[in-house]
């Protein structure tokens, strides 16, 4: 089944309205989609999970710290879309250690370290980040279980 | 300064060969049950003698060093060594898995109850020929592990890491390690591009199979590194191995070598030309170029000459002063890690005296 994928990205490059445009064109196309949601951008995402639900198929957060509203964080627990967040080893703007306010407003989500990644993941590791979105976009349910082919030699 | 005792677990052939790997077609079980008590015992005396660190290394496919997986022994020691810190140096981590090496470590500093010294090396050329690596990727894997291992200690939710070398969906290690942020760590840093890296990411440096003016050299270039990097690194953050024998007199030292050296164990980790040229070409070795050739000149210039050249400690106590004096002169290094030139009763007489006649002296030098 092909899903539409919406890329929301670094918010200096973006703007609220610019992302309400995109997730308009997506809901007139399918029904749900897959969020990309970069930085900033995260707080929009997660708004439009909260005003939309069954919306969003599944979410991927890239460099994102968790909105300061917090109002509006604390009715994150709520939601139950499946989501990813990605951080580059060497962010400072979202280090690592971000990871862990993620996983207590958003139970359940799966954090990723992208190795030798800074702020901008899709620039500083272009394969390994599309790897890693695709994989869990493919199926997020499964995402834990390495599905990909392990035999060295099959013949 | 501290010293640190390294028995290498070598078992005392006689073996088919002398190259790497070594045919297993002349083989004791005995011997290798007996060297690995002798390496137990050899740690036990050294703690009691107060010796700060004991420490086991990881080496394959030979009898030079008969620990592949030196955490294993490390086990055994945390139950034996009541008192002195139990030194990782190392553990091979770009041929390993980096997951299962930090659960170790941190086993290890839970069975220790928090001794635990983190050692990592890239391993010698030979290593990567071991699990099949190849050694073009030496530094990437190396640098990937290491801070792949620091995150599976520090880091207490579950995480994914998707790195060049290694991909985990989640990793999270019980146990923890019970030294906070995480136990001490250290690698090889003989390399400017190592010395760099280590600075960088304040990682204590070790120096082996060195001579006073290589060593001296690397640990300027990590000094200056660190200082850019903002900090300054203290003596303990630099480990000099040195084989040494001290006996009462300088006399009789140099007879038990001279004797030990009359019947050679030359066990070798070197390769055939071809494939240790296809290794340098794969850019293990440095910029630096003095680094491919320092292995064969530890080993070269008679005892006389690797006396002089840092490569060797033998004699008296009062001479054994001495020589550690240039060391720390020349090197700053806080800790030696000392490995017995001679075996047998006379392996044990020397760890006893270098506690009881040598390290009560050295350790009046950086307390």
């Amino acid at each position: 089944m092909s899903r539409a994928l919406v890329v929301l990205p670094h918010a200096r490059v973006s703007a609220p309205l610019a992302e309400r445009v995109q997730i308009q064109r997506a809901t007139e196309v399918s029904e749900s989609f897959d969020l990309l949601a970069h930085a900033e951008a995260a707080e929009s995402a997660l708004r439009l999970a909260l005003e939309r639900p069954g919306v969003l198929h599944a979410l991927v957060l890239a460099a994102a710290a968790p909105p300061g509203d917090a109002a509006l964080v604390a009715r994150f627990a709520a939601l139950n879309v499946p989501t990813l967040a990605l951080f580059g080893t060497r962010d400072r703007q979202a280090p690592p250690e971000t990871g862990r306010r993620w996983r207590t407003l958003l139970p359940g989500c799966h954090i990723v370290f992208l190795y030798d990644a800074g702020h901008d993941l899709a620039a500083d590791r272009p394969q390994g980040f599309a790897d890693v979105v695709l994989d869990f976009l493919s199926d997020p349910a499964a995402f834990l279980v390495n599905r990909r082919e392990g035999t060295v030699q099959r013949e | 300064m501290k010293a640190a005792l390294f028995s290498p677990c070598t078992y005392p052939g006689p073996t088919a060969g002398s190259g790497w790997p070594t045919p297993a077609t002349v083989y004791s079980a005995a011997l290798s049950e007996q060297t690995y008590q002798a390496a137990i015992e050899h740690a036990r005396l050294a703690d009691e003698v107060g010796f700060d660190w004991v420490t086991v290394a990881e080496h394959h496919y030979g009898p030079f060093c008969i620990t592949p997986n030196p955490m294993v022994l490390a086990g055994a020691l945390t139950q034996v060594v009541k008192r002195a810190k139990i030194a990782l140096l190392g553990a091979d981590i770009p041929i390993l898995n980096p997951v299962r090496v930090a659960e170790e470590f941190a086993m290890l500093d839970t069975l220790s109850g928090g001794r635990l010294i983190a050692g990592m090396l890239r391993g010698t050329p030979n290593e990567y020929v071991t699990y099949n690596v190849n050694p073009r990727e030496s530094r990437g894997r190396f640098e990937e592990a290491l801070q792949l291992i620091r995150m599976a200690w520090t880091e207490p939710e579950p995480f994914g890491w998707q790195g060049r070398y290694w991909q985990y969906k989640t990793v999270c290690i019980w146990p923890r390690p019970i030294q906070q942020p995480h136990p001490p760590l250290y690698m090889s840093g003989s390399s400017p591009e190592s010395g760099e890296f280590a600075a960088k990411h304040r990682v204590g440096l070790g120096l082996a199979v060195t001579t006073l003016a290589l060593a001296s050299k690397a640990s300027r270039h990590y000094r200056s590194q660190a200082q850019l990097t903002g900090w300054t690194p203290t003596p303990d953050d630099i480990v000099y191995r040195v084989p040494f024998h001290v006996a009462d007199t300088d006399e009789r030292a140099m007879e038990h070598l001279a004797a030990a050296a009359a019947s050679p164990r030359s066990f070798s980790l070197a390769l055939s030309q071809g494939a240790e040229t296809a290794i340098a070409e794969a850019g293990y070795y440095g910029r630096d170029d003095a680094q491919r050739g320092r292995v064969a000149a530890a080993f070269a210039g008679g005892i006389q000459g690797r006396i002089e050249s840092g490569q060797l400690l033998l004699g008296s106590p009062r001479t054994l002063i001495a020589q550690i004096g240039r060391i720390r002169e020349a090197v700053g290094a806080g800790v030696l890690d000392l490995v017995p030139a001679v075996g047998g009763a006379q392996a044990l007489a020397s760890i006893e005296r270098f506690g009881t006649e040598v390290l009560p002296a050295i350790r009046a030098v950086d307390p």
